[in-house]
């Protein structure tokens, strides 16, 4: 096993939340991309024996959910959203804009492993529309010139952690409805945090 | 028109802190649970639930205490909030998870009280990574409370809520498909008959399946009664609701109102109107999978069965304007796509007819069009959907097939010289 | 007053049974409603939508799915609207459009579910322009089974039958939505010993067999139904030969043995009818080496021996003979001498078993029907496969499993129960009292058990199997089934008498008393766990006489060597199984050469040598071996060949099995048989020589400790014996014992009742000759 004794109390923190084992095969396929930005072979290896499941019965549901990344990914995950209140927003141009500032088509990484580029559906931002994500934190009412923006900014700044309150505030626009409450959190990895995982962190 | 304040209320009180429990129990939070696992019954409840006549907020609208009421008998029952909103156009939910967890969490008590239910799961889809945090603390916050755990206010009931994150699956919207996904599997639907989640759910067990929106009302029902929440809105579309707002409004949000008035009242006074003083060409009342209204057509009621009689669904309470600049083909084209890529991939019709749509309408969109195009669009969808009819006839397991079929039938019924106009006749030589 | 349920099709009033699934209610009734992801023997899914029909709703008519849809009462169907043509047309419409176009070179045309059901329910043209989806095709899942995803209809059979029937789900839908394709693990092929299954149900040419790909088209097939003899369940096959070749074997649904399934040996394991190496002419040993002989002088010869009738002769039985074969030996020692005859057959494990009018034989249908199944014997994946999968099902329908022994830890994940190693002692003894576990309390205690009991290993001691049935007879509703593995033993069982195993065989034979000895199809100095001293014996006899196919280490030894047709495919007779259940075996193919039938040779035999007998024919000879049943049920060729009889004709009978008690021995080695091994026969059958080519040995945690074991090899060394295995730890054996599977090359060549040397491995990388 190529998890470390750390990784696995977690896991096993994680499994015994559920009635039944396999429920806790989403949750462990979200801490193995906190660790290694994609979902490895070696990882399904792992999951697959603490579940009690053959690995390729692993990778039917890991490949099954858009989330769980296949192929390594970059720092940043870029997922621009191309559904319809979007789109009639002008999302296209948005898109077309970030793809040429990134040098990337779909679902790509660059060589340096900076940024992924997806071009996704529906992220419930459609009030402020258009609207992407960086590591899944929202940033609402871009133009394509702010996203550009945004780009730039992470590529010279590197930030360890990803603050949409702070990406809104230098880049966004309209916001689907007022976020009100100050947050400091944010993301550290292109997988979500929540229960133990903590891959949040506040900013200091 | 105004906004009637239910369950936006605490929010909008206290907008800096709503989502801790201090500030919710500031506001009275958490009385309702405790009087009702204190004094009340599950009976009683059930029958508030009832005389409000609540019908879910997911997008189907089935009567909620009509639900409630076929959870079949067992030890072993569950309650599952579907919290993957993923529907197009949709945001409401996201507002009441970000800003108001511990309403939810109330609501899930008393649910819980009523139906005999020890362990809850909140299913929240994977890309609302901040929503789940705050519900994920407002949960750690209850449970150091003692309002979740053992015996909760000193009461006999325990309760567990597990919050449960999913990966990126519109169709785990689908409540079956939605279970599947929380017993570690591929987010497929079942099939019903037989497996009615009220009888074999979660791990073949009845289960609870119900929106956030919904599970959200139910502490101001029990707390106000049934019969005030009743005497809201109109028959068959009593209490409030949030609708979502988008597309090309000058004001896109999130209001709370109650069902009855007309479309374009809504977006004349909440939305401030169409930017830039544009004309409505159409507009979409319930989310992607909803068939669209015409510009003219404003007059049609935000009800469930007058958007119903009328041939679309209020679904999941999104309204998207669309003015008269929008390439309708375009956006036609954005929402078939989204469903062929959402598709399980179970079914035939589903599999490889969305995906036939969107090549063709993608062929038609770029000037590669042929004149059979439409009839054989037009009949692909009938092989989904066959009659093409309102409600939908399926051939499928799910309605995501038919829910693709929606903006093609639109776009032919009421705007079909924008594809006609799209496709040469003339071969150039 | 029946129960039937009464429903209108089409206008016609048919009944069935409650709760049937409509599309079967309707099949029954010769309303035939297409489909593709519907199987009889899978649970139903509802997913290619090819079987909607319309039935009667108070809202009017609905499309539903006739393979999910259970039958009620006065229910009002059709099948044949304008709606339902158009859904059909519309669902095949859908499949071709990214099917490819690989009808002239897919195996499968000509008996193909969806040509057949495009050319009578589809639309007569395609109306897709675009790109079909693509993949690399075909792909190797396994070294036998080919997988082309382009062809492929997500209809989820394999995937299904893979989950529910055999247990190893190792191959699984990967992707969503139109990406979807069926795909297996990196490095994680679809090595399973039921793959051939999914082949036979895919209804696309999607999973091909590696040895049927490109051979034959359907119509080019001859076929017959016959019977497999690669183990005692004698599962229905039907063989399809193409040019006289045997080309392929399908399972046949037999309601009560294997309902369609077969193990992929008794599947793949044919090629070897048409290798090259097959003994055609009689060979005889001059001078230590071998000449070919005629088959005149070999009778000529042989006669001179027997034929003063005071020859000491014995016989030497392989398990793959028909009943006729049998009879045939029988009759010829009778014929040869007034002397009692024991007839020694190739089990190493056989014992006295459990028969005999106290003790109730059990069905293999009545597994289903147990309150709970309790297994006791050898490991029932490796040795009887399809009823390791009849187990499976049983449990899934709620019977209960209660498995002794870590020989059956296959089964210790669906079971109720599994006793492992801290029950059963390094000796394969039960070391708790059974009466005092807590869920032979709760599952077994006057209950309908079914109890599926047989020796483990050879070691082991008779009292030890025989003490827990003893139990179970005694304190529940018991029927057994006495796990005996081998081909037709029960065949033996009915037509011989004084029977014996390897075992006796060492012990009794001698060239004291025995001048001429017949080896018939059986390779025991190759692969018995006495082969040692067999290999002993046999040098010092006299005449030794082998039949066979092939030349092996045994017929190395013998004087006489004659080429014998095979069982499978090349001769007619009958078999009889597990159940006592006797079925046909039919030829298909000529035999090469100058081989003869056993029952051929040795009445030829008979009449040169001038010994009386009314044998003349295979009738006769069949006749011979039921006499004494009733006409009614005797398993005779006519009885045999009616359409009610198909499925074999069961009459138990109590064998008189004479085996020398088995003591207790201790021993650190489990010695077993895995289900692909190096037999002469697999050698010779390309497509899976290699499976059983590994040499291996499993052990426990606390071996590879005690010895140091390192990297993934070991050697095992005794006397001037170095074997270099690889070993794999399974943490359920107990801490000392060694598994050692002696069906691969070399490793029966342990003397097992001394030490055997275990030592790391000098070379890191071991010789990899396969």
């Amino acid at each position: 096993m190529s998890w470390d004794e750390k990784l696995l109390k977690q896991a096993k923190k994680i499994i015994k939340l559920y009635p039944q084992k396999r429920s806790a095969l989403g949750p462990l396929l979200h801490l193995a991309q906190s660790k290694d930005g994609y979902i490895s072979d070696d990882s399904i290896s792992v999951i697959s024996e603490l579940v009690g499941i053959t690995e390729v019965q692993v990778k039917s549901v890991s490949t099954f959910y858009s989330m769980y990344k296949q192929e390594p990914t970059g720092k940043y995950l870029l997922s621009v959203c191309k559904s319809i209140s979007c789109e009639i927003n002008n999302s296209s141009e948005v898109i077309k804009k970030v793809q040429e500032f990134t040098g990337l088509n779909n679902n790509e990484t660059d060589e340096d492993g900076f940024f992924t580029f997806e071009a996704v559906e529906c992220i419930g931002a459609c009030g402020g529309a258009p609207a992407m994500q960086v590591n899944y934190e929202t940033v609402e009412g871009l133009t394509a010139e702010n996203a550009i923006n945004l780009c730039s900014w992470l590529k010279e700044k590197q930030p360890d952690i990803v603050v949409a309150d702070d990406m809104q505030e230098d880049f966004g626009g309209v916001k689907s409805f007022d976020w009100a409450i100050s947050d400091s959190t944010g993301a550290t990895s292109t997988a979500p945090g929540f229960q133990t995982l903590k891959t949040t962190k506040v900013k200091k | 028109m105004k906004e009637t304040i239910l369950l936006t209320k605490h929010m909008r009180d206290n907008p800096e802190d709503s989502h801790l429990i201090e500030s919710y129990e500031k506001n009275n939070g958490y009385a309702t649970a405790r009087n009702t696992l204190l004094s009340s019954s599950p009976e009683n409840i059930l029958e508030e639930i009832k005389s409000s006549n609540i019908r879910g907020r997911g997008g189907a609208g089935f009567p909620t205490g009509v639900k409630w009421g076929f959870l079949a008998e067992d030890e072993d029952r569950y309650l599952v909030i579907n919290a993957d909103e993923s529907e197009p156009g949709t945001f409401k939910d996201r507002i009441l998870l970000e800003r108001d967890p511990h309403q939810l969490i109330e609501g899930i008590i008393i649910t819980c009280f009523s139906a005999n239910i020890k362990e809850a799961f909140i299913y929240i889809r994977g890309e609302y990574a901040k929503p789940a945090r705050r519900v994920q603390q407002a949960v750690e916050q209850a449970y150091e409370k003692g309002y979740l755990g053992k015996n909760i206010f000193g009461s006999e009931m325990d309760l567990d809520i597990v919050v449960h994150l999913g990966a990126g699956a519109y169709i785990c919207g689908e409540e079956t498909a939605l279970l599947n996904s929380l017993e570690g599997r591929r987010g497929e639907p079942r099939l019903k008959p037989p497996y009615f989640p009220a009888v074999k759910g979660l791990y073949m067990k009845p289960t609870l399946v119900n929106n956030v929106e919904t599970i959200s009302s139910v502490p101001w029902i029990i707390e106000h009664g049934g019969e005030e929440y009743n005497k809201l809105g109109v028959e068959g579309s009593t209490g409030t609701r949030i609708f979502s707002l988008s597309g090309h409004v000058n004001n896109p949000g999130n209001y709370e109102i109650e069902m009855g008035s007309s479309f374009g009242e809504f977006v004349d006074t909440l939305g401030a109107g169409i930017r830039n003083n544009k004309k409505v060409k159409a507009y979409i009342p319930g989310g992607a999978s909803a068939p669209w209204f015409r510009g003219d057509q404003l007059d049609i009621k935000m009800t469930i069965d007058d958007v119903a009689n009328n041939n679309s669904m209020l679904g999941s309470g999104a309204v998207v304007m669309m003015d008269e600049d929008t390439n309708l083909v375009s956006a036609a084209k954005s929402i078939v796509s989204f469903f062929a890529h959402e598709s399980c991939g179970q079914c035939t019709p589903c599999r490889e007819g969305t995906t036939w749509l969107e090549m063709i309408l993608d062929r038609i969109a770029s000037g590669r069009g042929r004149t059979s195009d439409i009839n054989l669009l037009l009949d692909v969808c009938d092989n989904i959907s066959p009659g093409l009819s309102w409600p939908p006839k399926m051939t499928t397991i799910c309605p995501l097939g038919p829910s693709a079929v929606s903006p093609i039938t639109s776009l032919m019924n009421d705007f079909r010289d924008e594809v006609e106009d799209l496709i040469p006749t003339k071969v150039l030589l | 007053m029946s129960d039937k349920v009464h429903l209108n099709v089409n206008g016609l009033d048919i009944q069935s049974d409650p709760k049937k699934l409509l599309i079967e209610a309707c099949e029954d009734s010769g309303i035939h409603i297409p489909r593709f992801c519907w199987h009889k023997r899978l649970d139903p899914v509802g997913m290619c939508r090819m079987c909607l029909v319309e039935i009667e709703t108070p809202r009017g008519k609905m499309l539903v799915p006739s393979c999910t849809t259970e039958i009620t009462d006065e229910m009002v169907v059709d099948t044949e609207s304008d709606v339902v043509k158009k859904a059909q047309e519309g669902v095949l419409e859908f499949l071709l459009i990214n099917h490819p176009l690989d009808c002239p070179i897919c195996d499968k045309a000509g008996e193909c579910p969806l040509q057949d059901q495009t050319m009578a329910y589809g639309p007569g043209e395609s109306r897709f322009v675009e790109e079909k989806r693509h993949f690399e095709k075909p792909i190797n899942i396994s070294e036998i089974i080919l997988l082309d995803r382009e062809r492929c209809i997500l209809c989820a059979r394999c995937t299904r039958f893979s989950d529910e029937i055999s247990g190893d789900p190792l191959i699984e839908f990967i992707q969503r939505g139109n990406k979807t394709e069926v795909n297996t693990f990196p490095n994680e092929p679809f090595r399973s010993y039921f793959s051939g299954n999914t082949v036979q149900i895919c209804p696309v040419g999607a999973l091909t067999s590696t040895s049927y790909r490109f051979k034959a088209r359907p119509w080019d097939l001859k076929s017959t139904r016959s019977t497999c003899n690669g183990c005692t369940m004698g599962c229905s096959i039907e063989l399809n030969s193409s040019q006289n070749k045997m080309l392929r074997i399908l399972g046949v649904d037999n309601d009560s043995v294997n309902q369609g399934w077969l193990c992929d040996k008794g599947r793949y394991n044919f090629e070897y009818l048409n290798s090259e190496k097959r003994l055609k002419v009689p060979l005889k040993s001059v001078d230590n080496n071998f000449e070919e002989s005629e088959i005149q002088d070999v009778y000529s010869e042989l006669s001179e021996i027997i034929k003063d009738r005071k020859t000491k002769v014995n016989f030497f039985l392989g398990s793959n003979l028909t009943n006729e074969d049998y009879v045939a030996f029988r009759e010829f020692s009778k014929s040869i001498s007034d002397n009692e005859q024991s007839f020694y057959i190739n089990d190493d494990l056989l014992y006295q078993g459990h028969f005999g009018q106290d003790n109730e034989l059990a069905k293999i249908d009545d597994l289903n029907s147990s309150d709970a199944i309790v297994v006791w014997a050898e490991d029932l994946k490796e040795k009887l496969p399809v009823l390791y999968l009849r187990v499976r099902q049983a449990v899934k329908k709620g019977v209960k499993l209660i498995v002794f022994g870590h020989t059956n830890e296959t089964l210790s994940d669906i079971a109720d129960v599994f006793y492992g190693k801290e029950t059963v002692s390094e000796n394969f003894e039960i070391i708790k009292d059974v009466s005092k576990l807590k869920e032979i309390k709760d599952y077994v205690i006057d209950k309908n058990i079914t109890a599926i009991i047989g020796k483990s290993t050879p070691q082991q001691s008779d009292a030890s199997v025989s003490e827990l049935f003893e139990f179970l007879k005694s304190n529940a509703n018991t029927k057994i089934l006495n796990a005996y593995t081998k081909g037709n033993t029960y065949g033996a069982f009915q037509t011989l008498e004084n029977i014996k195993g390897t075992k006796d065989f060492v012990k009794d034979i001698s060239s004291e008393n025995t001048d001429l000895l017949f080896i018939v199809g059986a390779d025991p100095v190759g692969r018995s766990f006495y082969s040692n001293e067999i290999s002993g014996i046999l040098q010092g006899l006299k005449t030794v006489v082998s039949l066979d196919l092939f030349i092996h280490e045994t017929t190395e030894l013998s004087n006489y060597v004659i080429p014998i047709s095979s069982t499978l495919g090349e001769k007619d007779g009958t078999f009889t199984n597990i159940e006592f259940r006797t079925s046909r075996i039919d030829k298909l193919v000529p035999s090469p050469g100058q081989t003869v039938s056993d029952w051929e040779f040795i009445t030829s035999l008979m009449n040169f040598a001038g010994l009386s007998s009314n044998l003349n024919s295979l009738e006769d000879l069949n006749n011979k071996a039921f006499e004494g049943i009733e006409d009614s049920s005797r398993p005779v060729f006519d009885n045999l060949d009616k359409p009610s009889n198909l499925d074999g004709i069961i009459n138990t009978d109590t064998p008189t099995i004479n085996t020398s008690e088995n003591n207790l021995s201790q021993s650190l080695f489990y010695i077993g048989e895995k289900l692909y091994g190096d037999s002469v026969t697999e050698r010779h059958s390309e497509s899976i020589s290699l499976l059983g080519s590994k040499k291996f040995i499993e052990v426990s945690q606390n071996i590879v400790d005690k010895f140091n074991l390192t990297y993934e090899k070991c050697s095992m060394t005794q006397d001037d014996l170095e074997v270099t295995v690889s070993y794999k730890v399974n943490n359920n054996l107990p801490d000392d014992l060694i598994y050692i599977p002696i069906n691969r090359r070399d490793l029966n060549k342990f003397d097992f009742s001394r030490e055997i040397t275990v030592s790391p491995s000098r070379v890191k990388e071991g010789l990899n000759v396969n």
